[in-house]
Order: C-alpha cells, then structure tokens, then sequence
C-alpha cells in the first residue's frame, strides 16, 4: 500500500462491519486488496447485501470502520462518516436500478454530470464504455428497451464509468435467466479482471462466487464462517453449511472441442465443444461410485481413493482423490451396499452431459 | 402534454378484450337506476348543445367583453398553476417521502381546499390577506399594496382552490416511485439536489402534467372563491365563470355560448387525461 497519487486505484478496502438491529447482528471483518475480487457467499438473510450497503454508506453501520487505502469512509471510534456520494464507488444493483427517463448513454454520463463535467464530454466517455460493453448500438435506447443482459452492462458501466476506488456487486446476475447469465458471467469476469480498484460481490449462488472471486467469504447469520480461495472453499470446507452450499465440484482447464485437459491432472469429455480455457463443473451427485470398473455409457471413468466421509443429513459425502479429486454425494444405502470407507479405492464415473462448461472469459 | 399523448399512443396499441365476461353474473335491476343517472347527467350537457345559439355564437363569442374575460380566465388559470407546480411538487415531495409527526395532519389542511366550500375559503382568504386579514393589514401598512379586488387576488383564490389537486397528484406519483432510485443516483455522487431535478423530476413528469391539467381545470372554473376574495370587475377580476352568472340576468344567450367555450374546454382536458383516469 503505497501512498502515491497513482496508487489511489489499487487501494485495498479494509472493513469491519457491524450491524444490529433487533437480536440480528452481522459482524463481518473484510479485507479485499486493489485489484482483486471478494465475494459475500450466503443464504438470503445471511447478512451480506447489508454489509454492501455499509460500504457504500447506504445504510449506518452499529460500529466498525470502512477504510479505502488511506482514507477512513466511516470509523464509529471517531464518528466519522462519508456520505454516499462522497464515496468512490459504483454500485451494480440487483434490478440495476437503471434510470427510465434517461438513454444508456446518459444513464452511463451521469456520474460524470453529477461531478460537473460537460454534457459532451460525459458522453463521450460514456460512449466509450458503451464500446467496452459492445453496445454502442444501445446507446440512445431507454432502459425498457434493453434486454436483460443489456440492461446488466449498462448498469456495470454506468458503476465503472467514475472509476471507483471500490466497486460493489449485489447479486449481479440473479435477475438474469439462466442462458443470459452464462454469457454475461463471462463478460463480467473479463470486466472484473480489467478493473484496477477492489470489487465486492454478494452472490446467493456459489458458481458466481467460484467463478468470479479471487477470495470467497461464506456469510451465515451475520458472521463470516469461511474465507479463502474458491479453490480451499470447494476443496476444504470447513462447516458442513459451506460444503452444503458449495456443493460443486470446479475444473479450471484447457478445452480442445470436447476434451478438456486439467493442469491437476486427468481429463474430462464435455457433451458441448469449446476452446480454450474453461471451467468444468460437476455436482456431487451427478458422479457415480463403482467397485468395479463400470461399462456402458459415461465417457468419463477414473480411478480414486475415498480420503474423507462425512454425512450431511440423509446424504453421505465422501472426498475422493483422483486425479480430478472430487466430492461426490452418496446415498447411506449405496455406502452400505458398496461397502465403502477411508482409503478404499474406487471407480467414478460421470457422464459427459452432466458436466457443464463455462468460458472463462 | 406531450407525455400524457405519448402515454394515449402507447396503451390503445395495447387492445383490449370485448364482450360480456362470462364470469359475471349481472343483476339487471341495477340497470335501471344506472340509466336513469346515466340521463341525468348527459340531459343538461345536451340541453346546453341545444340551447346554444348556433347563428349568433361567432359575434357573442368574439365581443370584446367575451375576449377580455377569456383572456383573463386562461392567463389567472395558468399563472396559478405554475405556482401550484413551484410550491406543490415540494410539498407533495415532503408529504411522499418523509416521515415525521403531523405529517396526517398536514396532509389533511393542505386538502381542505378540496372539500371546503369555495365561499368559505374566499372568507377565510379575506380574512388572512384582506385590507383588515391578519397578514393583509401588515402588508397594506409595510408595504402598502392591498391585494383583494385585484387580478392578483384572483390568481390567489384559484391558487388556494386548484392547487391541492395537483400536491395530490404528484404525491400519488411519487409514492410509485422507487426511492432507490434516489440511492443509485448518491452512489454515483450526485448531490440531493442533482439527484432531485436530474432523477426524481422526470420521472415524475406525467405525474405533474396530469396534476397541472386538473389544477388548471379547477382554476378555470373557480367562482365561489374568487367572487369573495376578488369580487367581479370586469377586465380586472371577472373571469368566464363570473360572466357567465351576471350574463344569465340580462343577456341568457350570452351565457349559453360562454358555457359551451368552457365546456369545450373541458372536453379537451378530458380528452388528454382519459387514459389516467377514465380507463379503470
């Protein structure tokens, strides 16, 4: 943390945030370096959005402090306390919250109006992040005349178009259907990664976090019960909430049409063909245990050892290691039939068509 | 205007189903008593059409007595509701989006002018800004201008009738608009006031022009307020309204052809607002 001019877009965002209300409480302590990509994981209720609106002065927080770099935004032991519009941030809203009155190029100019700049000169900017969102053809509809993933990136520019020192996300992509949000996660993820200053990101679904986050802090009732990479968070969860919620199992790897080449080690067959780096992703459930090697139809078949059982309810979920390792869902029935336990090895079995595939982006 | 014609082209391009709904079960003895209002109210509408002297309209309408009362009547009526729309929108901001104790209260002096009968408010305008009117008689010593009986005085009388109209108006758009909207505008650093004519105005735009129209139509047509308050000089204070009453004793057709301007009129302004009010 440097305290120069130019380092003022790589400021890390530092926050302990407390909020009471009733017997709720959120006490979550948050640390998010320049340039990278925390992500809130939780449940609705578990807390989260309220810690982003903390940060953006939205909402008064108990007690606690948000710093940017070397400025305090809030700190409750001096009273300080920096009106939104006072903060360097953007805000991508979940409904984006895009004003209707307004064309995506004024929606994207209006941060820099409400700064003073010339109306020519904020729209030229804006024109410009219309490009980077490639919807220059956009820029004079009204937001009811965007689709939804249009909707998403003008609100993602209008956040960005300020350059924010910290950049806030809440539930970004929940308002999009389920084939939107696949190629706009994508987008997003390259947009995240050309965005110099620290992003918070609240998401309900652990894919976004897995595929966005550089660091995933898991929220449950009010209190941060993990943090780590979305790799440590899928591989080593450490309350059985997260590897509930985390149920997933991630592949960050080379395809070349179907095949797709993971640096761990091992190979996966997809149903669809893409190229270049992507992630695969597997629920627990959709891999098969066998004793013996299995024949028939699944193009993916490896051999493991099972180094961890736990149970979570009716369901028994065993750690296997391949390579790929992997987390697979059992039934307590299938474990007794099988006989299955530490150190026994193993057959798994996955069809191609339950993987599915991201771009990375 | 435009938005309200704007709002006109979108919804007919909507269409709607015809035809009895088979769901409903219709008791027909209602029929009859709606037929009857029904007659009620369109017979005098149609009793003035037909009254109405067709061949001498064009000189009773353009005799310079009818020219100066319509003047005045269309510039007090719009002079008053540009005020309406300069204090209004404020009050109906504060009444939509804050909460505070007396805000019930408050609401409900500032509609009183809708139930109160317009005499009485002309009385109790006199009596607050007359020569002897508690503020009036400061005024006159201070300042020494009088405002009763005079063109201002007018413009008061309507203001003070008309303008709940549109406060009532505008705050109903308000509360259907989101405050967050007001909270993107911070996080992107705009000040409240920014946020407010920038975000919060145009939005509530076709709020505020269905206000204004009905705040003007009810300025139009006040007389019980304005005969108190400003009294009936012609040129000066003798609106359509006012000459439509002293007509009637002495020159009936007159009347007739000034009550078929203002019901013109009305028609107009019904015809902008069908799709906000008539289309249920």
């Amino acid at each position: 943390m440097t305290q120069t001019a130019a380092g003022s877009s790589a400021a890390s965002l530092d926050a302990h945030i407390v909020v009471e209300r009733g017997n709720w409480r959120l006490d979550a302590k948050l640390h998010v370096p320049g340039g990278s990509v925390l992500a809130l994981l939780g449940p609705n209720g578990a807390g989260k959005s309220t810690a982003l609106r903390v940060i953006a002065g939205l909402l008064p927080a108990s007690a606690g402090h948000v710093r940017v770099g070397e400025r305090t935004w809030e700190d409750h032991a001096t009273g300080v306390r920096l009106a939104t519009e006072q903060r360097s941030i953007g805000v991508v809203f979940q409904d984006y919250l895009l004003f209707p009155t307004m064309s995506a190029r004024d929606n994207v100019a209006f941060g820099l109006r409400a700064k003073g700049m010339e109306k020519a000169a904020a729209r030229d900017i804006a024109d410009g992040w219309l490009a980077r969102v490639s919807l220059v053809d956009q820029a004079t509809h009204r937001p009811a005349q965007l689709s939804g993933g249009q909707a998403q990136r003008v609100a993602l520019a209008r956040a960005l178009a300020t350059t924010p020192q910290v950049l806030l996300l809440d539930e970004p992509l929940a308002a999009l259907d389920a084939g939107t949000r696949m190629s706009v996660r994508g987008d997003l993820r390259r947009h995240l990664g050309e965005f110099g200053g620290v992003t918070v990101l609240v998401t309900h679904d652990p894919l976004d976090a897995l595929i966005l986050a550089d660091q995933v802090a898991v929220i449950e009732d009010g209190v941060v019960v993990q943090t780590g990479t979305p790799e440590e968070i899928t591989r080593h969860p450490k309350t059985r909430y997260v590897a509930q919620l985390v149920g997933l199992n991630l592949f960050a790897g080379r395809s070349d049409g179907t095949s797709v080449t993971l640096p761990t080690g091992g190979e996966l067959v997809t149903a669809e063909a893409h190229d270049g780096e992507v992630f695969v992703v597997a629920r627990p459930s959709s891999i098969s245990v066998h004793r013996d090697v299995p024949h028939g139809s699944p193009r993916n078949v490896w051999a493991a050892t099972i180094t961890t059982v736990e149970q979570h309810g009716d369901l028994v979920r065993l750690f296997v290691n391949g390579p790929p390792d992997v987390a697979v869902d059992v039934t307590p029935a299938a474990m007794a039939e099988l006989q299955l336990g530490v150190d026994e090895r193993v057959w798994l079995s996955v069809k191609a068509t339950d993987l599915t595939v991201y771009d990375e982006g | 205007m435009t938005d309200v014609a704007a709002d006109t082209a979108a919804n007919t391009t909507g269409g709607r189903t015809r035809g009895a709904d088979p769901r409903v079960r219709v008791p027909y003895a209602l029929f009859v008593p709606a037929a009857i209002g029904v007659l009620f109210l369109i017979l005098p509408i149609a009793g003035l059409l037909i009254r109405t002297p067709w061949h001498q309209l064009p000189s009773l309408i353009s005799s310079p007595d009818v020219r100066t009362a319509l003047r005045l009547s269309l510039e007090t009526a719009t002079a008053a509701t540009a005020i309406a729309i300069v204090v209004g929108v404020p009050i109906a901001w504060v009444l939509a989006r804050l909460e505070f104790r007396g805000r019930a209260l408050l609401r409900a002096l500032i509609t009183l002018p809708l139930v109160l009968p317009p005499v009485a408010g002309g009385i109790a305008l006199l009596l607050a800004y007359g020569r002897r009117g508690v503020v009036g008689s400061e005024i006159l010593r201070v300042f020494g201008v009088s405002l009763p009986f005079t063109t201002a005085a007018v413009v008061v009388a309507e203001t003070f009738v008309a303008m709940p109209f549109l406060i009532v108006s505008v705050e109903g758009s308000l509360r259907g608009v989101d405050v967050r909207y007001d909270h993107a505008a911070a996080t992107l650093g705009a000040s409240r006031l920014f946020t407010f004519v920038h975000v919060t105005l145009p939005m509530l735009g076709p709020g505020i022009a269905a206000g204004a129209v009905l705040c003007w139509a009810r300025a139009l047509g006040e007389f019980g307020a304005t005969i108190t308050f400003a009294g009936s000089y012609p040129g000066t204070t003798q609106t359509m309204p006012l000459q439509v009453y002293l007509a009637l004793q002495d020159n009936p057709d007159a009347a007739i052809a000034l009550s078929l301007v203002l019901l013109v009129v009305s028609v107009a302004i019904l015809a902008g607002l069908r799709d906000r009010w008539l289309r249920a």
